[in-house]
């Protein structure tokens, strides 16, 4: 018990003194709304474009191991079509923590609150989480490999969920590039996941299919570029017998556009 | 509105916040804490208030902007009975200044309470928190749906 507590505590606080990369994003969502019992005939099919910088920074280690990392997202907009218009997000201008393992495994999402719930919806946009901290398997050219990733989102007690990944990862070869020689991988799997919010009395279910290409620098692991299709089935049941059920389609793009 | 009360046993600032930006509620406490002597001179300049040992409390809220300035300072409710001392105090909340921070603005509420004729400092500010009523789904915090996926006072179906 006393090892497990000493692994949370910080081992060294740098404050912004990691290394830090910037990566350019772009989404498009797609989102079908139905309810049981509710009335969301407003809002039965909306598309929404997301496009900004994701500052990435190491700002701390863990004895265990992890690390954190900030992420900043910078100069975020959207738009309610691919041509515009193009307004301010909520989102711009706000950080949260990763806590991972160098592996991209994903432990906590620190300040998760201060991105969720509309109008900001980073707890939707989840996605673009694992879309940074990809974990991605040490696979052979023209070899597969199987790889699982989870990642949490808690905005309080009982107040949040967590997804998984389990997707088959091919190894289609290096490829040489402006910032380094990549690995090139596509992957394809199962989305799942569960949550709940303690406030709503809300238990929540996920399903849903992923599909991707990621490029990794073969020489330190750094994530150059990772093209997604992910779909996700989101159903949560209220009291009442009241449900309701979104399905989440996101086509997204992250691509590292600067590193010191 | 979600008005919640955040106590001084709220974790301390800067050991867990790695991004830095976010003010707790315990840090905006204890900056208004520190602040205090800004109101305590409205009652000291205030020859009515000056003159008794107890007023009635008045509560303040106001909003801490992205650059930590303050701005719509106002009187939530006044029991004090002076309008120039409340006068006095909106001018006071004016004023503070607290760290600049991530949110594009927080709204806050402190009770000041005069007592033995001293300032009382109060254990906890009241910060008004986003709803998120409807996590997990893109979908506008619509008070209509809202309203029927709440839960029902009493288990009421």
């Amino acid at each position: 018990m006393g090892l497990m507590l000493l692994a949370c505590v910080p081992k060294t606080v740098l404050p912004g003194s990691g290394p830090e990369k910037l990566y350019e994003v772009s989404v498009q969502a797609d989102f079908d709304t139905s309810g049981e019992g509710v009335d969301v005939s407003d809002y039965a099919e909306q598309q929404v474009f997301l496009r900004g910088r994701l500052l990435k920074a190491e700002t701390r280690e863990f004895r265990d191991g992890s690390e954190g990392h900030m992420l900043r997202f910078e100069s975020f907009e959207q738009a309610p079509t691919a041509e515009g218009p193009w307004l301010r997000s909520e989102l711009s201008g706000l950080s949260i923590e990763l806590r991972v393992f160098p592996t991209g495994e994903i432990l906590r999402v620190g300040d998760a609150a201060h991105i969720a719930g509309a109008p900001r919806h980073g707890e939707v946009f989840d996605i673009l989480l694992p879309a940074l901290s990809p974990m991605v398997p040490a696979v052979k050219p023209g070899k597969e490999s199987w790889r699982r990733a989870s990642w949490p989102f808690e905005v309080g007690y009982q107040r949040g969920w967590r997804n998984e990944v389990i997707a088959l990862y091919a190894n289609q070869g290096f490829e040489d590039s402006a910032l380094g020689r990549t690995a090139h991988l596509e992957y394809a799997g199962q989305l799942s996941g569960k949550g709940s919010d303690s406030r709503m009395e809300a238990e929540v279910e996920v399903t849903g299919e992923v599909s991707g290409a990621v490029w990794m620098r073969t020489s330190d692991a750094v994530l150059l570029r990772h093209e997604l299709d992910w779909t996700r089935t989101v159903s949560a049941t209220y009291s009442g017998d009241v449900t309701l059920t979104q399905v989440q389609h996101f086509v997204a793009s992250a691509r590292l556009v600067e590193e010191p | 509105m979600i008005w919640l009360a955040s106590a001084l046993a709220a974790p301390p600032a800067g050991d867990d916040e790695p991004t830095g930006r976010y003010m707790t509620a315990a840090e905006i406490h204890s900056r208004v804490i520190e602040q205090l002597a800004l109101f305590g001179a409205c009652y000291e300049h205030s020859a009515d208030a000056r003159a008794r040992t107890e007023l009635g409390d008045v509560y303040l809220v106001w909003t801490i902007r992205s650059d930590g300035r303050v701005s719509g300072a106002r009187i939530h409710e006044s029991k004090s009975g002076l309008p120039d001392l409340d006068a006095c105090l909106v001018d006071a909340a004016r004023t503070l200044r607290f760290p600049a921070h991530h949110e594009p603005e927080i709204e806050v509420g402190y009770p000041l309470v005069w007592l033995d004729a001293t300032l009382q400092p109060f254990p906890m500010v009241y910060v008004h928190e986003r709803p998120l009523d409807l996590l997990f789904f893109y979908l506008p915090e619509d008070p209509a749906i809202v309203d029927i996926l709440k839960p029902k006072a009493g288990g009421e179906k």
